[in-house]
């Protein structure tokens, strides 16, 4: 049985999804003409150092760019720029433009990405208010750290303390609010996070934990965050970090219920025929079972690029699906915190390498004697070891051995 | 044939990814530091165009010999 191989491949979403199963395409052999739709006005960029290097101020614009231009010429890859995809024709293989201008496809591959939940609290007509997912949002909240700057983050997520890092370590006051007395632990558990807040707290952040946002003041600028308690806390600049959603408003209305991301099987088809899903919009087969959902990790992303890009051009028999191990990792003044797999209710984390303290350790999340992730604080070159070893269903005496 | 790899020390941060992609290529050092090979044969450049792919800060450079 041998593949029909589409003339037209087009990838809606120039991020990193998207970039990389266009060249996985072309590293695969595909020849025919590939064209890659971007809502946003830039070429595909990488958005790790936007809560990071950028904020720093230790990276300028052009070090996220993914690909240069030549680089994309040279592969035949024709990225438009500026383009939105308002609908799709599933069974034409159409999609239709906010041009209005109607593109067919012998194969599409959705790589939307995700949008930052909408603010609950009403911010208009109030200046310093940032989300922080495009690269604007980085240059502006950049500029806006400015000397003396009093920073509010909403949201102790990964983005809302990595934020909270560089704003520390450009010497400004932080608060963090977040809704939960207990953030960060349905990610990390209780040790993982506890390390993590006490860290932040150790370099002058300040917790507001258990408190909603419900308003804001200010006049023309925001002054101040109103808490639920009815406290403030003052505020020059206010970001706001607490989640995505799929970005598939254009695939609603064809049976397919897209509200949590693109249904996606494990080889990376989805519903709607021809039609692939990578990313943070994908939800593919969760690790370890559960209902499918997008994993809004890196490297998940650059994973399932190379799947898909290669199971496109495959024949149904002979295409591919591979055990997901998500791995994920945050910068908080300059230690690296690495998660290998996914904490599940019910697992059991062990301390298997060095010492919380010191911020220099291994938890390892057990399920009935293996470990089936890891949390690595402080030692990034035990990953590819850790990675082995969690692949292999080791126990955590192995892993302790192994380090 | 054979193709150039090298990797910008400067840029690098040691994910470890390449170590993962291209173990044949791509080492830890005892110390912690990213060791590799600089040139690697038509057979090994797959694996080391993989390793580009998922460093997250592209600190891989592979240039072919002509």
């Amino acid at each position: 049985m041998t593949a029909a191989v589409p003339s037209r491949v087009v990838v809606v979403g120039a991020g990193l999804a998207g970039l990389r199963t266009a060249q996985g395409l072309r590293r695969a052999g595909f020849d025919g003409e590939l064209v890659v739709l971007g809502e946003e006005p830039h070429l595909p960029y990488d958005r790790p150092p936007l809560s990071k290097q950028l904020l720093l101020g230790s990276w300028d614009a052009d070090r996220v760019r993914l690909a240069a231009p030549d680089v994309l010429a040279g592969a035949e890859i024709a990225v438009r720029t500026g383009e939105r995809v308002t609908g799709l024709d599933p069974a034409g293989h159409r999609l239709t433009l906010a041009s209005g201008e109607p593109l067919d496809y012998g194969a599409l591959v959705v790589a939307t990405g995700a949008t930052p939940h909408a603010w609950p609290f009403d911010a208009r007509g109030l200046a310093g208010v940032h989300d922080l997912r495009r690269l604007e949002d980085a240059l502006a909240l950049a500029d806006a750290f400015t000397a003396g700057a009093r920073v509010a983050v909403v949201g102790a997520g990964f983005i809302g303390t990595e934020v909270a890092s560089a704003a520390r370590q450009r010497g400004l006051e932080v608060t963090v609010v977040d809704a939960s007395l207990h953030p960060l632990e349905a990610a990390l558990g209780p040790v993982g996070a506890g390390a993590l807040l006490d860290l932040h707290r150790s370099r002058g952040v300040t917790f507001r934990l258990g408190r909603r946002v419900t308003g804001l003041t200010g006049t023309g600028r925001v002054e101040a965050l109103v808490l639920d308690d009815g406290s403030r806390v003052p505020a020059d600049v206010v970001i706001v970090g607490i989640g995505v959603r799929p970005a598939t408003d254009w695939l609603a209305g064809h049976g397919v219920d897209v509200r949590h991301g693109l249904p996606a099987e494990a080889t990376g088809t989805t519903p709607f025929p021809d039609v692939w899903a990578v990313g943070d919009v994908a939800a593919w087969p969760a690790a370890g079972g559960g209902p499918p959902r997008p994993v809004e990790h890196w490297t998940n992303a650059v994973e399932q690029a190379g799947l898909v890009s290669a199971n496109l051009l495959r024949a149904p028999a002979e295409r591919r699906h591979q055990e997901p191990l998500p791995y994920v990792w945050t910068d908080h003044y300059g230690i690296r915190v690495q998660q290998l797999g996914e904490l599940r209710a019910g697992d059991e984390t062990t301390l298997v390498h060095g010492s919380v303290a010191a911020l220099e350790f291994v938890l390892g999340y057990c399920r009935d004697g293996r470990v089936t992730g890891t949390l690595s604080v402080g030692l990034p070159t035990a990953f590819p070891k850790l990675k082995a070893a969690v692949r292999a269903g080791r126990s955590p005496a192995d892993l302790s051995a192994l380090l | 044939m054979t193709a150039r790899v090298t990797v910008d020390s400067e840029v690098c941060e040691l994910h470890g990814q390449c170590v993962e992609a291209a173990p044949e290529v791509f080492s830890f050092a005892a110390g912690g530091q990213l060791q590799y090979r600089e040139t690697v044969g038509d057979d090994e450049v797959a694996a080391v165009e993989d390793a580009q792919f998922l460093c997250p800060t592209q600190a891989i450079a592979l240039s072919r010999d002509a």
